[in-house]
C-alpha cells in the first residue's frame, strides 16, 4: 500500500517538477557558477539533509565572501531527494538539465547507485558521501567520493580490533543493506588475511529485536564485536548488548558518534565503544577547530559527519573549478581527478583512479557520549 | 545446545509475543463488532506512542504515570471521534471496500499528522522503564516483565468487561447479530463507538509499552502491526484466546528460529507459519468456529 502512495506522490512530484522546469528558464548569468545539491530535506532522513544543506551553504557563503571562484560567485540549486531512489532519480534528472556544472549528492549508497548512470550520460561530475565499496564497481568516471570508502573504514576497524585490541574471535553484526553488507565483506576479507576466526549475524533494516542475533554471537564466544549498521539499528544493538550483559569491546561504523544516534541511547549503553569514523567535532586539527567555530557562529550547534562531509565536498569542488582551464563539467571532472593534498575538516583529499578522495579514518572512543580521538589512520593505496 | 541460550530466547520472545497478542486483540474486537478490518491499527499504536512520549513527556514534561492516564483518555476520545467519523458512517455502505479505503487513508493522515506535529526525527524517552533483572544466566528486562504483566491485566479486564458487565454483554450481542441487538433495545452505533474507543486504548497501551524496546518513529508499529495480524489468523481469526495463543507462538518461535536458520530470515517465521496454518488448519490453532 505504502509503495502505491509513493508512486502516486512521485507522479505528482514529476508533474510539479515538469511545470517548474518549464517555468524557470535557466539562463545562468555569466558571473555565477551553478552547483546542484541533492539531499534529503524530508523523508526518513531529514536531519542528515538539514546538516548537509547547512554545511554546503556555509562553505558557499565563505567562498563567495572571499571573492568566489575565479571571480565568479557560486550559486546553489538545492533539490530534496527524500532519501528515496525514485525521487533521487527525478531530482538528479532535473539538476543535470538545469545548467549546473557539478552536483553534490545524493547521499546514501543505494541512491548513488540509482542515479549514477544519469550523471554518466549527462557527463556531469558529482561528489557523494555514500560509503559502500560497491560504488567503485560502478566504474563511473564522474563519481567522486568525499568520504572514505568502507574498504578503508572496514579494513581499519578489523585491523584495529586484532592488532590493537587483541581480538582472538570477532563477531560481525551487520545490516543486510548495501552499506552493511559492503562493510561486512571488507571486514571478513581483512580478518581472513589476519587469520582471525569470526562469526557473522545479520539483521534487516527496521528490525526491532536482535536477541537472537546477539545471543548467537555470545554463545559463539566472541571477544569483540564489530557492528556495521544504520542509525536506528545501532541504537538497538547497543541497548540489547547492554541488557543481555554481553560485555565485550565493540567497534561500530561511523553513525554511532552522531548526536542523532546518541540521543536515542543511554550513556552506559555505548560507554567505551570504539568507532571508525571520518569526522568528530572534538578533533584538534586546526581545520576542524575553525570549521566547528564557524558552524557554531552560523547555526548555534556543533557540526557532525554530514555537515563536515558536504562542507568539505563543496571546497573540493571549488578547488577543482579554480584549477580547471574552463568552467565546464568535463574540465571540472578532469580537475577533480587531479585533486591532491587538499586539507579540509573532513580530512586530506587526494583523488585516486576510482574517484575516492579520502583515504583516512579516525578511530574514536565514546566516553560519556563524547567522542575522544584515539588515532588517525591513513592508508596508502 | 546451550539451555541458557534457549531460555533467554524464550523469555525475550514471550514479551514480544504478548505485544503481538495485544495487537491481534485490538483489531479483532473491532472486526467482531463492525465486521470491518481496521487497516490503520498500527497507526493508532504509533499515535499512542507519540501522544504519550512526544506530547505529554517531552513537550509538556508530565510525570510518566500521569502521562499514561492522560494518553489513555486522549486515545479514548480519539477512538470515539474515529468511530463517529469513519466506522459508523462507512460500515453501512453498499460495499465494505469504502470502509477499508477509509481506514487506509486514515492511516496516512495520522502518519503525516504525527510528522507535522512532532517532527520526523526519531527520539526516545530517556530512562523510561529501564533496567534488567538477572536470574542465574538469564537476563529479564524490566520492560519485558511490565509488558507481560500489563498484557495479562488488560486481557483479564477485557474478559471481565465482555463476560460480566452489561456493556460487555451488549457488545457481544452486537457481534452476533446487529438487527436482533437493535430490536432488544441496544444502541448499536454507541456500542460500536465504545468498542473502537476500547481498541484505541489498547493501541495506546501497546504504543507506550514498546517505547523502551523500539525507537519512536513514524514506523514504530509497522512490523508488530503485521505480525499481530498474522497472530490472529494463526490462533483463529475473530477469537480472542486464539489471538493470545497465536501471538505468543509467533514471538517465541521466531526467536528460537535463530538457532536453526540464518538470523536474516527471522521475520519469515510469522508469515511462513501463517501460510502453513492456512493450508492445513484454516480455522486456526485453536480451531474455534464462530
Amino acid at each position: 500500500m505504502k509503495s502505491k502512495f509513493k508512486q502516486i506522490s512521485s507522479i505528482v512530484l514529476i508533474c510539479i517538477i515538469l511545470v517548474l522546469t518549464a517555468c524557470s528558464s535557466n539562463s545562468g548569468s555569466t558571473d555565477e557558477i551553478q552547483i546542484g545539491l541533492s539531499t534529503a530535506m524530508t523523508g526518513n532522513f531529514p536531519l542528515a539533509g538539514e546538516r548537509t544543506k547547512q554545511g554546503v551553504e556555509l562553505a558557499v557563503k565563505e567562498i563567495n565572501a572571499n571573492g568566489g571562484v575565479n571571480g565568479k560567485k557560486i550559486k546553489l540549486v538545492i533539490e530534496d531527494d527524500q532519501n528515496t531512489q525514485t525521487t533521487a532519480v527525478n531530482v538528479v534528472t532535473k539538476l543535470v538539465n538545469s545548467g549546473v556544472v557539478a552536483v553534490i549528492g545524493p547521499h546514501t549508497s543505494g541512491n548513488v547507485a540509482a542515479v549514477s548512470d544519469i550523471y554518466k550520460n549527462a557527463k556531469i561530475p558529482f561528489i557523494t558521501g555514500g560509503a559502500s565499496p560497491k560504488l567503485t564497481a560502478l566504474g563511473n568516471p564522474y563519481l567522486f567520493r568525499a568520504r572514505p570508502s568502507d574498504t578503508i573504514s572496514g579494513k581499519v576497524a578489523a585491523t584495529y580490533a586484532v592488532e590493537t585490541l587483541g581480538a582472538k574471535k570477532v563477531g560481525i553484526s551487520f545490516n543486510n543493506n548495501d552499506f552493511g553488507t559492503g562493510g561486512r565483506d571488507v571486514i571478513k576479507a581483512t580478518l581472513e588475511q589476519l587469520g582471525i576466526p569470526y562469526v557473522e549475524a545479520g539483521h534487516n533494516s527496521g528490525d526491532k529485536d536482535l536477541t537472537g542475533q546477539l545471543m548467537q554471537l555470545k554463545s559463539a564466544g566472541v571477544d569483540l564485536i564489530i557492528s556495521w549498521t544504520d542509525d536506528a539499528e545501532v541504537a538497538l544493538t547497543s541497548r540489547q548488548l547492554y541488557e543481555l550483559n554481553i560485555k565485550v569491546p565493540v567497534i561500530a561504523s561511523a553513525g554511532v558518534v552522531m548526536d542523532q544516534v546518541l540521543n536515542l541511547v543511554e550513556p552506559e549503553y555505548v560507554e567505551n565503544w570504539y568507532s571508525v569514523t571520518d569526522f568528530v567535532s572534538s578533533n584538534s586539527r586546526q581545520e576542524v577547530v575553525d570549521f566547528v567555530k564557524n558552524f557554531n557562529d552560523e547555526y548555534g550547534i556543533d557540526p557532525e559527519l554530514y555537515a563536515s562531509t558536504y562542507y568539505s565536498a563543496m571546497y573540493v569542488l571549488a578547488d577543482a573549478i579554480e584549477r580547471a582551464s574552463e568552467t565546464t563539467p568535463e574540465k571540472i571532472r578532469e580537475a577533480l581527478t587531479k585533486t591532491s593534498e587538499l586539507s579540509l575538516p573532513e580530512g586530506v583529499y587526494t583523488a585516486d583512479a576510482n574517484g575516492d578522495m579520502l583515504h583516512e579514518s579516525i578511530i574514536v572512543q565514546i566516553k560519556s557520549k563524547k567522542s575522544v580521538v584515539l588515532d588517525i589512520v591513513r592508508l596508502g593505496d | 545446545m546451550d539451555l541458557n541460550v534457549i531460555i533467554q530466547l524464550i523469555v525475550s520472545g514471550l514479551a514480544l509475543g504478548f505485544v503481538y497478542a495485544l495487537v491481534s486483540i485490538e483489531y479483532t474486537i473491532i472486526y467482531n463488532s463492525t465486521g470491518l478490518l481496521n487497516f490503520s491499527h498500527d497507526k493508532f499504536i504509533m499515535i499512542g506512542a507519540y501522544v504519550f512520549a512526544g506530547q505529554f513527556i517531552v513537550s509538556m514534561g508530565v510525570e510518566p504515570w500521569l502521562a499514561v492516564i492522560a494518553t489513555i483518555l486522549t486515545m479514548f476520545i480519539f477512538g470515539i471521534v474515529v468511530a463517529k467519523g469513519i466506522f459508523n458512517p462507512l460500515r453501512n455502505m453498499t460495499s465494505p471496500i469504502f470502509a477499508v479505503m477509509g481506514t487506509v487513508f486514515l492511516g496516512r493522515i495520522l502518519t503525516e499528522l504525527a510528522r507535522l506535529i512532532w517532527g520526523a526525527t526519531p527520539f526516545t524517552v530517556p530512562g523510561f522503564l529501564k533496567g534488567t533483572f538477572q536470574i542465574g544466566e538469564i537476563v529479564v528486562t524490566r520492560v519485558s516483565l511490565i509488558i507481560i504483566v500489563a498484557s495479562i491485566l488488560i486481557l483479564a479486564a477485557l474478559q471481565f468487561l465482555l463476560k460480566k458487565t452489561k456493556i460487555g454483554k451488549a457488545m457481544r450481542c452486537v457481534q452476533q447479530n446487529k438487527t436482533a441487538a437493535a430490536l432488544m433495545g441496544i444502541n448499536v452505533s454507541t456500542n460500536i463507538n465504545l468498542t473502537i474507543a476500547i481498541s484505541a486504548i489498547i493501541c495506546a497501551a501497546i504504543g507506550i509499552m514498546v517505547i523502551p524496546l523500539f525507537t519512536i518513529d513514524l514506523t514504530i508499529a509497522s512490523m508488530i502491526g503485521l505480525k499481530g495480524f498474522a497472530a490472529g489468523v494463526i490462533g483463529g481469526f475473530g477469537y480472542l484466546p486464539g489471538a493470545i495463543v497465536g501471538g505468543i507462538s509467533i514471538g517465541i518461535l521466531e526467536n528460537l528460529s535463530t538457532l536453526i536458520i540464518p538470523t536474516l530470515y527471522k521475520d519469515c517465521i510469522a508469515y511462513g507459519l501463517l501460510i502453513i496454518i492456512l493450508l492445513i488448519r484454516p480455522s486456526g490453532l485453536l480451531g474455534h468456529k464462530r
